[in-house]
């Protein structure tokens, strides 16, 4: 049974996630398109024999750079790849989409979009209490593709002409102001508030940033009477992300802050207006229909289920906990447009212990992640540059985690990762790898997952699209699903505890449906894969020659039911945490004998 | 077989020997334009000016003047947009019957932002922005606040990074054929105010000669990346054309500024950015228009295939920056030396050397 076909028995017995249940489902044809920083992707979702099935896909570099500066032709481009695949016409003579359908090959009955193309917004965030009101707004803000350039609260010990002045000099596209309790005191916030109205004052209209309120909801009239009607800002109001002093309420403004994306995008960048109007509520961030279907992956597993989605500009950490939503969005932590800001984040040594080779050069690292960051859409032709591109993504992805950790209720913010039940990975960089195991490693590498995890890859780039049109129609996305859009690169079993190097710490045993049991042994410091073809279920048993050894906190050794994949069984044994050798010799040795285990190849000569 | 239609262009750029293009120059909020439309101008004029408030400061009249806010307007006498000198009292207060005065004096030259709450917010200290033109040109668009743009003929080398802003000088090209090692000592008088090229790496013993010698600008093919915090130290603009590392000029590059060695031209170089924003150019004017129009100058927005015959420039190693001419899209996916199996082309470099090339790889010259 495949990892699909258990999402769909699922399906039958459990109820679709709130967000995607809420409006009865359109039926017919959809078709959805993401753009991205360097891909436009496009997929047509459709009824074939009484059910949705994914039918078609089109891919095409994005158009939003010079000297296009429009999206409309990348996603002409993409949409006629799927044209010329399926003999559908999807434009009109004049390139506009055809819709709702006007017969079996031409239009289609439902469009929508999702982007993450172009610079962030850049946003100020006003508000009261660093560690209490304005820690929500952050959290609420990392929704979205928003660069936090400043912050300003009651502990500003700024003058207030130098708070003014960094307000002018940061130009914010928007202003987010949060603080106060629902009922509660209003006199520090409209201080804040004077003060937002004495900058904005000084800022030509027609410059002049969007305000979203997201505070206390006593005084949203008198924000919208003087920053609106006085000074002549757009105001936005959400519900307070922080109510109460213990209550946090994120999803108001991350809507709100998903609107303002896509209304800040059609009047900065060309096409989103058109390509907007396509859709039936505009577009979307691909961050948020990448964290739906994380949500619905989550409803269908009934486990935790983490994404990852590794950007060019941005990184992506969306996780469905307890059937708990969390989006997180690192605006400036990519493997492509943002290479240069990783060279300001990540230290050199961490990007260099990756590396199974001496540098040729003390500035080889550097030099490769800005030349990547002047030509984001260039792939490694070297096998050099190829491990640089790949100690890069293993460090941003444990950045990235690291800070989504924070917003996990319930979760330690340190230490092992909570156990995920499902990995999704997404993102040119970790799915188009030469072989499924370097995806597969560097996630591993990077996560250090514990427990029993099944490991997905989303090599189409699907997952955003897919989200954005469950929320529409989230049948026709379950059963679409069926079509192979994920990789299932099999269940990893992760060793936590420490023993000696090459010391044997399992025994266990693989029993296929209908094959024999076969007997492994797994030594301390290693990753093996043993054979699981993919879809295939076995009884596995493992026992601990050890008793410091487990699969991680309140995951137990023992028998289980587990599916094959790509990459069949791994069991990664080489500890949680794990240190790498202070010798460098050691060091590239360790890491290449683990390159050799996943993908085959042997060191470069 | 690939279908032509997916071996699309992920970028492009402007590396020709002649060429009519648009130039646009981005003004800065308030700019005043100081030209008008079908006005020829030279590199480095004047196109328009700003004057940007460089300080603010708000001042509490009701404490200064030890009165309850609502009694302040009566005290003011000035009105908002009023312009303000140095010294000039803002507002004043009448005490003991007459007999002493207390006064709110301006600290800058500039103008009243706002008045209200008991409190006046000035701005001023004003900073005077110029938006030069990068090439001598013919104005063809102006959008008062927005941009300015100038047609120019000229040859373009679209350099792969830039720092430094704008400079206009005479090209002195030192080399004659690419090169990995650079020599300092070969600097002399006559590249004083000049913009010095090299087809080698920059370093920092060549930077210091060219800082001493006080050239105006520098080309070079590459450097590597711990040069950048002198760089930004430089007193004038530096370009790269083939990227960071160790990479000899490309060939085609050397042949166009050789051409044009001993004659005027600019180097835009801007500060450094993302690729989402213009890139940095050399722009070497010349008299005559072209024959035929360059594509670019019509502004074109389609994406263009990659075909045969085309000319690109390579944008990974081991060929950064090298320019080549495609001889033929190849039928199925290949495996490059870093494992990846990726659609590309057949690309003919050099002296008739043809290697294969993913697209995402390529950036497409006009």
């Amino acid at each position: 049974m495949s990892f699909l076909d258990n999402l769909l028995d699922e399906e039958r017995e459990t109820s679709v996630p709130e967000a995607a249940s809420q409006e009865a489902p359109i039926g017919g044809s959809i078709l959805a398109v993401d753009i991205g920083n360097v891909h436009t992707r496009a997929i047509l979702l459709d009824i074939v024999d009484g059910q949705y099935r994914f039918v078609s896909r089109g891919e095409a570099p994005t158009t939003d750079t010079p000297p296009w500066n429009d999206i409309h032709e990348g996603v002409r481009n993409a949409l006629n790849e799927i044209s010329l695949a399926t003999g559908r016409r999807l434009l009109d003579e004049k390139g506009h989409l055809i819709s709702p359908e006007q017969g079996p090959f031409v239009g289609v009955s439902i469009f929508v979009a999702t982007a993450s193309a172009g610079k962030p917004i850049k946003g100020v965030m006003v508000g009261l209490v660093p560690d209490v009101s304005l820690a929500s707004g952050r959290r609420a803000a990392e929704s979205t593709y928003l660069q936090l350039v400043d912050t300003f609260s009651l502990a500003d010990t700024r003058t207030p002409e130098a708070q003014i002045d960094a307000l002018l000099r940061t130009e914010p596209d928007m202003v987010m102001m949060v603080g106060g309790t629902d009922g509660g005191a209003v006199d520090s916030m409209r201080k804040q508030m004077h003060l937002i109205g004495l900058a904005v004052r000084l800022i030509p209209h027609q410059y002049r940033p969007v305000l979203l309120y997201a505070g206390n909801r006593d005084l949203q009239e008198e924000v919208k009477e003087t920053l609106g009607e006085e000074i002549g800002m757009r105001i936005e109001i959400s519900e307070n992300v922080r109510p109460q002093l213990d209550v946090e309420r994120l999803d108001s403004a991350q809507r709100e802050l998903a609107y303002l994306f896509h209304q800040q995008k059609s009047i900065h960048s060309g096409g989103f207006g058109e390509i907007g109007s396509w859709t039936l509520d505009g577009i979307e961030p691909t961050a948020h229909g990448f964290s739906k279907m994380i949500h619905v992956l989550g409803a269908l597993e009934k486990h935790n289920v983490l994404g990852i989605d590794l950007g060019s500009a941005s990184t992506t950490i969306a996780a469905s906990i307890d059937q708990i939503p969390y989006l997180n969005v690192f605006p400036t932590l990519g493997v492509g447009h943002s290479a240069k800001e990783v060279l300001d984040i990540i230290r050199m040594d961490a990007l260099g212990r990756w590396l199974t080779f001496e540098l040729q050069n003390p500035d080889q690292i550097q030099n490769y992640l800005l030349n990547k960051t002047l030509f984001p859409h260039s792939v490694p032709a070297e096998r050099q540059d190829l491990e640089i591109e790949y100690a890069m993504a293993r460090e941003i992805i444990r950045r990235a985690v690291l800070g989504a950790r924070n917003t996990w209720r319930g979760v330690r913010t340190r230490g092992l990762l909570p156990a995920f039940g499902t990995i999704l990975l997404s993102g040119g960089l970790l799915t188009r790898a030469p072989n499924d195991g370097w995806s597969t490693l560097i996630a591993l590498d990077a996560l250090l997952p514990v427990g029993l995890t099944r490991l997905l890859l989303d090599p189409y780039g699907l997952a955003p699209s897919l989200g954005a049109a469950a929320a529409i129609n989230p049948t026709a996305v379950v059963q679409a699903l069926d079509g192979n859009a994920f990789i299932d690169l099999g269940t990893v079993v992760s060793i936590s505890g420490r023993a000696r190097k090459d010391e044997v710490v399992l025994r266990g045993s693989l029993k296929p449906e209908g094959g024999q049991t076969e007997s492994f042994e797994v030594r301390y410091g290693t990753i093996t894969t043993i054979p699981l073809a993919k879809g295939v279920r076995a009884e596995m048993t493992l026992q601990p020659r050890r008793t410091t050894i487990s699969m991680g906190p309140g995951e137990r050794l023992g028998r289980m039911t587990i599916t094959g994949g790509e990459m069949g069984l791994i069991v990664d044994a080489r500890g949680r945490p794990w240190r790498f050798p202070r010798n460098t010799g050691d060091r590239h040795q360790m890491l290449q004998e683990w390159i050799t285990t996943m993908t085959g190849e042997a060191a470069p000569a | 077989m690939i279908n032509v239609d997916t071996a699309l262009a992920f970028s492009q750029a402007r590396i020709v020997p002649v060429t009519s293009f648009r130039r646009i120059e981005k003004l800065p909020h308030g700019a005043a334009p100081k030209v008008a439309m079908g006005q020829m101008v030279k590199a480095m004029e004047i196109l328009a000016v700003a004057e940007i408030p460089d300080a603010r400061r708000l001042i509490d009249v009701a404490e200064e003047l030890r009165i309850k806010p609502a009694e302040v307007m009566a005290a003011i006498l000035k009105r908002p947009g009023d312009v303000i000198t140095e010294g000039e009292s803002l507002a004043t207060r009448s005490q003991f019957f007459g007999l002493r005065k207390r006064r709110v004096v301006t600290p800058f030259d500039g103008r009243v932002a706002w008045i209200g709450d008991g409190q006046i917010l000035l701005e001023g200290d004003n900073k005077r922005v110029e938006v030069l033109a990068s090439a001598p040109g013919r104005v063809v668009g102006i959008e008062p606040d927005q941009l300015i743009t100038i047609e120019v003929h000229a040859a373009v080398i679209e350099v792969a990074w830039g720092y430094g802003g704008l400079a206009w000088g005479t090209l002195k090209l030192l080399d004659t054929s690419p090169s990995y090692t650079t020599d300092p000592g070969r600097f002399t008088i006559d590249h004083r105010g000049a913009i010095v090229a090299i087809a080698s790496p920059l370093t920092e013993p060549f930077l210091e000669e060219a800082i001493e010698i006080r050239v105006k600008g520098l080309i070079a093919s590459s450097m590597n990346a711990g040069l950048i915090p002198a760089i930004q130290k430089a007193p004038f603009p530096v370009g790269l054309t083939q990227g960071f590392g160790q990479i000899p000029m490309s060939d085609r590059i050397l042949s166009i500024l050789n051409t044009h060695n001993g004659r005027e031209l600019s180097m835009a170089m801007g500060q450094p950015g993302d690729s989402r924003k213009m890139r940095p150019e050399i722009i070497i004017p010349v008299s005559v228009a072209p024959a035929k129009q360059d594509d670019r100058s019509l502004e074109r927005t389609e994406q263009l295939t990659l075909q045969p015959g085309q000319r690109v420039r390579i944008l990974q190693n081991p060929l950064l920056g090298e320019i080549g001419t495609v001889t033929e899209i190849a039928s199925e996916p290949q495996q490059v030396s870093s494992g990846l199996w990726l659609p590309g082309a057949l690309v003919e470099v050099g002296t008739g050397r043809s290697i294969f090339v993913p697209f995402a790889n390529l950036q497409q010259l006009g």
